[in-house]
């Protein structure tokens, strides 16, 4: 589905992605691992078209995606990508569900009465309907962060891009955003986090590990149950 | 007099434009201090976490305004000093140069006027920052009660049409807080784009003659007075009557008599005497004189002599009195101001003048006729109206022209700096929503056109009351200025396509290019600035 081909990255002098290459193939559940700082997250804006590489290329079912027009590229990411963030980054100045159907509305794929039912629907999945009209304040991180999920959703994306989404979150928030991750990997969702922690990652079908800007290691998960052993006894080994 | 006038108006304005410019500066420090309180929320939380007193943070964001405003007030003194002399030059050319100790108001006044501005920065930061630490460590380290005040707007329940529009205006409800400032510069600039637009407007039209005291005509024919006036009026009656372009006519006779004033001392006053019923004016109050014994007065002199309608005036004419009604107060700014209509036989050698006022056939060319009859009344001077018109006000014309020309510049100038200083502001506090937009998939273009969309919604509301005021208040101050000279009740005659579509149309051209320029700043607000890695 997307083909990452030598893409490089520097801020000032400091080169944060150097020469990586990976694949997303369709129903995927990677997960980027490495230390603060080693470019873990540019990578994940760098394929997700949110941040320019400067070099390399990024193929998204044939097309690549930084040669298309900035509005083009916009439209692009609302129709085919969902994004979630460390904090949950909603609009304030919206309630909990019009944050959800914003994105629908503006992709106008389909009537706002389709749109609202998804909404109604992925939150109720997500055990949030009752929070639909409250302001993002008066709600716990972990509403919020469900209710991103929700958001990131609503356009049926193929893939979802997340940052970090549990790393604000208590233990308890985190293993249900865990868990509904886990169920939208199973629906078909392909799915590619960011994140520090093994357990959180240990869920995944693919661990990578970004070391200085490179590509350091990749695992593939076969077994659930020992993926967190897994993931520990190879972080050893880079 | 009229010079007078011209150089009042110019002053009048550059203290109004100086007024306001102080207000709408102190409405922008203001803003500037919040908004900038607003972005360090959390920097000032972080620094009452670790200790700094609430005293201490004010001290430091009052140095900070402070000392800019005693740079701004050296930069401003100076330059009033230096710049002042340059102004003055064509005042003190009219009028010379003030008496007293003139250094004394060249240097002294303006440091009490940087002091006070001083004071007025300082009182001003103290009560805002006072405010601002008002709230909790917490609630400024969350940033928090910002979202708590603006509220919320609901998406349209039957879904969007227009996504750019319904955000824009959704947010502008929310938000309106932050247009004041920018809301009353529009207003304000339209005000005084439109205000000497629609002051020159009306001096330049035909119908201002009937604030000269006489009504709306096409011809004025002067006789002077020389040894056979009479002569020379019965000459013209008789080719006037025997002229076909001619629709009708009137000759007043002008003279002076005496009037008994409020001290019962004898005062000359200036008469016309004729046929009040062929050109007709517009009384401010009653009617033009009928009777023998009616008299109209010109608004200043009914002022001066305190006589209302049906009161009665002693007028002295060839050592006889005579009381006359007063019948009417029309507005003349010839004169000085001071004139009256009488039906009073003045002797021959009393006269002063013979006016006659022409109004010729509509297919009648006003410029052709004008300088035909100048051949055959040689002795006469022929004056088409608008030409007397523009002869008479001619500095005020030529004034309001480059008072016209200066103030559109001004306020063109004004809307655009406020514009780009706002709209940068703007970007700062919402740089967190335009990342998220733009991570869900709006474009850097639709946010600019969101923006673009709340600065015109704000600037297209302030040209709507900027031009009901100027043409209300406007009006009401010209009226203001002009009743010194005799006119008290103006009404504005607005040329509709300079008034309705040329100015708001060059304020909104130029509001638009500076908010494509500026808005511009989006494409730097990234999703990832967001978040710390």
């Amino acid at each position: 589905m997307i083909k990452v081909k030598n893409i490089s990255k520097s801020y000032k002098d400091a080169v944060v992605l150097n020469n990586v290459s990976l694949e997303i193939n369709k129903g995927d559940f990677t997960a980027v691992m490495g230390p603060s700082g080693s470019g873990k997250s540019t990578l994940l804006y760098s394929i997700s078209s949110m941040d320019n590489p400067d070099e390399g290329e990024v193929i998204f079912e044939g097309i690549d995606v930084y040669k298309l027009s900035e509005s083009e590229l916009s439209k692009f990411r609302l129709n085919k990508m969902g994004f979630v963030f460390q904090n949950s980054q909603m609009l304030k100045n919206l309630s909990i569900f019009d944050n959800i159907i914003l994105p629908g509305m503006v992709a106008k794929r389909e009537s706002i009465e389709v749109v609202r039912a998804r909404a109604t629907e992925l939150m109720s999945k997500m055990g949030i309907e009752d929070i639909k009209d409250r302001d993002i304040r008066e709600v716990s991180g972990g509403q919020l962060q469900r209710a991103a999920i929700c958001r990131a959703m609503i356009n049926s994306p193929e893939i979802l891009f997340m940052d970090e989404p549990t790393g604000a979150l208590n233990s308890e928030a985190a293993s249900q955003v865990m868990e509904i991750l886990k169920k939208l990997n199973q629906e078909g969702i392909s799915i590619m986090l960011v994140t520090h922690d093994a357990k959180m990652a240990s869920m995944a079908k693919k661990v990578i590990y970004i070391k200085d800007g490179k590509l350091a290691g990749e695992i593939k998960l076969s077994n659930e149950k020992e993926a967190l052993a897994e993931i520990d006894l190879w972080l050893k080994t880079i | 007099m009229l010079n007078t006038f011209s150089h009042g108006i110019i002053i009048i304005i550059i203290m109004a434009i100086s007024m306001l410019l102080i207000g709408i500066a102190f409405l922008c420090l203001s803003y500037i201090i919040r908004a900038t309180l607003a972005e360090q929320s959390s920097i000032i939380g972080e620094m009452r976490a670790i200790g700094f007193t609430k005293k201490k943070i004010k001290k430091l964001y009052q140095l900070k305004y402070v000392i800019i405003a005693i740079v701004a007030g050296i930069i401003g003194y100076v330059g009033g000093t230096f710049l002042g002399d340059y102004f003055s030059e064509s005042v003190i050319l009219y009028y010379g140069s003030a008496k007293g100790n003139i250094e004394l108001i060249k240097c002294e006044v303006p440091i009490i006027g940087v002091l006070i501005q001083l004071v007025i920065v300082t009182i001003g930061c103290t009560v805002i920052i006072s405010r601002n630490l008002r709230k909790t460590v917490l609630q400024m380290l969350k940033g928090e009660d910002d979202v708590k005040r603006e509220g919320h707007y609901k998406l349209p329940a039957n879904g969007i049409k227009y996504p750019n529009f319904s955000i824009a205006f959704g947010e502008l409800k929310c938000k309106y807080r932050q247009y004041i400032v920018v809301f009353l510069v529009f207003i304000f600039s339209s005000f005084l784009i439109l205000l000497p637009m629609n002051m020159k407007n009306t001096i330049n039209h035909p119908s201002f003659m009937s604030y000269m005291g006489v009504g709306e005509s096409d011809l004025r024919i002067d006789i002077q007075y020389t040894g056979d006036l009479e002569a020379k009026r019965e000459l013209l009656e008789a080719h006037l009557n025997n002229d076909a372009d001619i629709e009708k006519y009137a000759i007043y006779q002008y003279g002076s008599a005496q009037v008994l004033n409020n001290d019962g001392k004898w005062d000359n006053i200036r008469i016309e005497s004729g046929n009040q019923a062929k050109f007709p004016l517009d009384y401010l109050e009653g009617k033009a004189p009928v009777n023998d014994n009616e008299i109209a007065l010109s608004y200043l002199n009914a002022k001066e002599l305190n006589k209302n309608i049906g009161e009665n005036l002693t007028l002295n004419y060839m050592n006889k009195e005579v009381e006359f009604i007063v019948s009417g107060i029309y507005q003349d700014i010839t004169y000085g101001g001071k004139t009256a209509k009488a039906k009073l036989e003045f002797n021959e050698k009393d006269l002063d003048a013979y006016i006659v006022y022409v109004n010729l056939k509509e297919e009648v060319d006003i410029e052709k006729k004008a300088s035909e009859l100048r051949e055959i009344l040689t002795d006469s001077k022929v004056t088409p109206v608008r030409e007397f018109i523009s002869q008479t006000l001619g500095g005020i014309s030529d004034t309001m022209g480059i008072v016209e020309v200066a103030t559109v510049i001004i306020s063109l100038f004004l809307s655009v700096l406020i514009t780009a200083m706002i709209l940068k502001l703007i970007m700062a506090k919402e740089q967190s929503a335009i990342a998220i937009k733009k991570a869900i998939g709006f474009s850097n273009d639709d946010l600019r056109i969101q923006l673009g969309i709340r600065i015109l919604a704000i600037q297209i509301f302030g040209i709507g009351v900027g031009t009901i005021l100027a043409n209300n208040f406007g009006e009401a101050i010209f009226g203001l200025m002009l009743s010194g000279f005799g006119a008290s009740k103006i009404k504005f005659l607005i040329n509709p396509i300079k008034a309705y579509l040329f100015c708001p149309g060059i304020q909104i051209l130029a509001v638009l290019i500076i908010v494509t320029v500026i808005s511009r700043g989006v494409s730097k607000y990234h999703i990832r600035n967001q978040i710390i890695e």
